[in-house]
């Protein structure tokens, strides 16, 4: 096992030495393919935007600062390819201004506070939300929870919890203000909760609503 | 809630995180969700929030096979580089299978695909657009002989009957060496009784510009001839628009310029002017397309006292009677 960080493969690679990217590639492939998987929510189409997305490590090789951290800007790259690709393909896609900003403490849109449901986790009765489902029902609802939801939500909650993108990191990915990045993921926090106890009718009752 | 979203689920509502939530949200966003962190109510907060979130790890992800996706990606790359290299057929020789629509390529396959159905296009398209420009210009002749034909008619009532006659009409004249018949029907335009551009045939590339040839007395040379007219040395002149029919006038003859260098001719020449065939026009003002040199049993091109296929002419030769074609220029 090659015991080279990221960024020294980067190095490598520049110099020549084709069998680092094959390394970087064997080194993301579960973590990116289920990052892709989950923010296109089609693995056919998570394989051809992994394959663009090292396509333009190769591209961009070069340019790359070897002071700065590999994992944020691959997964910046596959982030905008997966926004690409899904622009270009979904049918789900709703022509909206990713950069628009969004309602402090909620969602964007035009509903005023008195009208929208507050999710509060303390107020949650404790319960575990899940301990009803067996693994298959878990892994359907959660899907189902995960590919209701808007894209733009969809990648910012990705982004933060699957890869633990700081908020600069997430800023710099989706070139949106910080602001915007910190709205965005609560707003995309509270959706998943909502949506999540929605699809799953019974946990209903683990929220205060 | 957002048009979008709420354009994708009509059930959906608007919701949001308390203001604790959110501050416990991002507080954990930067320190990488690690609960430990956080103590008394914000740490039952927090860990609730994980859970939640911990779901996300629940999504179905299908194991990829390692080595199939690393080789297709390092192919890709591949591919890329030798697209750079040869951008106009960037991948041709590359492997088969191999997918190249994104990187902009053309693989060997469609490129023979595209040469092979081009060809073909091409084949079928050329000779019939050649065809169709042929017959055009066919039509285009045609037409120039019906206005002639309708000159020759005026012509004709006006001098009784007579065919135009410039200059090449002395008696016991040799066609050869005298002033070149078709200054007879040169004389026709000259007159007022058809246009230049009806005594031009489409066909014949020579023909000079209408101002010009109305200062002349004939065609300035053999080339700018378009058509062949009766020849008139006789006193047996063929009358206009009586029967029996007869061939007055067709496309250039083919065999004039060969009597002019002495060489033997070959009766069953066609025009050049659209080398299937001429356009003539008949004694009864018509028409007619000829694909032969024959009309009836007359060659139009020679007297009938010229009946062998390959033969000299002197410049002596004249129409045997009224209704004998001999078409000069």
């Amino acid at each position: 096992m090659d015991q080279r960080t990221d960024e020294q493969l980067v190095q490598a690679y520049r110099m020549g030495e084709r069998e680092a990217m094959e390394l970087l590639i064997r080194r993301y492939q579960p973590e990116l393919m289920g990052f892709l998987t989950r923010q296109l929510g089609n693995r056919a189409a998570a394989e051809d935007v992994f394959q663009e997305t090292f396509l333009q490590v190769h591209q961009s090789a070069d340019d790359f600062d070897v002071s700065r951290r590999f994992r944020p800007w691959l997964f910046t790259i596959a982030a905008n390819k997966g926004r690409d690709w899904y622009r270009k393909n979904s049918r789900r896609l709703a022509m909206v201004d990713l950069s628009a900003p969004v309602r402090p403490g909620g969602t964007s849109g035009n509903a005023t506070g008195a009208e929208a449901n507050i999710i509060d986790f303390l107020a949650d009765s404790g319960e575990p939300i899940d301990a009803h489902l067996d693994e298959t029902e878990l892994r359907t609802l959660v899907r189902k929870t995960i590919d209701s939801m808007p894209e733009h939500l969809r990648e910012i909650l990705l982004l933060a919890y699957f890869q633990r993108l700081s908020y600069n990191d997430i800023a710099e990915s989706l070139e949106i203000p910080l602001g915007t990045v910190k709205s965005r993921l609560h707003a995309a926090v509270a959706q998943f909760a909502d949506r999540w106890r929605r699809v799953n009718g019974k946990a209903g009752a683990d929220f205060n609503q | 809630m957002t048009e979008q979203s709420t354009s994708q689920n009509p059930d959906a509502h608007e919701v949001c995180l308390c203001e604790a939530d959110c501050e416990l949200l991002d507080a954990l966003v930067e320190c990488g969700f690690d609960v430990d962190r956080f103590e008394g109510a914000a740490r039952i907060r927090a860990e609730r929030l994980v859970h939640l979130l911990g779901l996300i790890d629940q999504y179905p992800v299908e194991p990829t096979e390692g080595p199939a996706l690393v080789a297709d990606t390092m192919l890709c790359i591949d591919q890329y580089e030798r697209g750079k290299r040869q951008p106009v057929i960037a991948t041709i020789g590359a492997e088969e299978g191999a997918s190249p629509s994104f990187l902009g390529g053309f693989n060997w396959r469609s490129t023979l695909t595209a040469a092979a159905a081009i060809l073909i296009l091409v084949s079928v398209t050329v000779p019939m657009l050649a065809n169709m420009r042929r017959t055009a210009m066919q039509q285009a002749c045609l037409s120039g002989i019906g206005n002639i034909a309708l000159g020759l008619t005026n012509y004709a009532n006006t001098y009784d009957n007579s065919l135009p006659i410039h200059t090449a009409s002395a008696p016991n004249g040799n066609w050869l060496q005298s002033r070149a018949n078709s200054a007879n029907l040169f004389h026709l335009a000259k007159a007022g009784f058809a246009t230049f551009e009806d005594l031009a045939c489409p066909g014949n590339p020579y023909v000079e510009p209408s101002q010009t040839l109305a200062m002349l007395e004939n065609w300035p040379s053999a080339k700018a001839t378009s058509f062949s007219f009766q020849n008139l040395m006789t006193r047996q002149r063929p009358r206009w628009n009586t029967p029996p029919t007869m061939v007055i006038l067709a496309d250039k003859s083919p065999i004039v310029e060969a009597a002019h260098r002495g060489q033997p001719i070959n009766i069953d020449t066609l025009s050049s002017s659209h080398r299937r065939g001429q356009n003539a026009l008949l004694s009864d003002a018509s028409g007619i397309w000829l694909d032969s040199a024959q009309f009836g049993n007359d060659n139009i091109w020679v007297p009938d006292s010229c009946q062998a296929k390959h033969t000299c002419l002197n410049g002596t030769e004249v129409p045997g009677c009224e209704t004998d074609s001999m078409l000069i220029h």
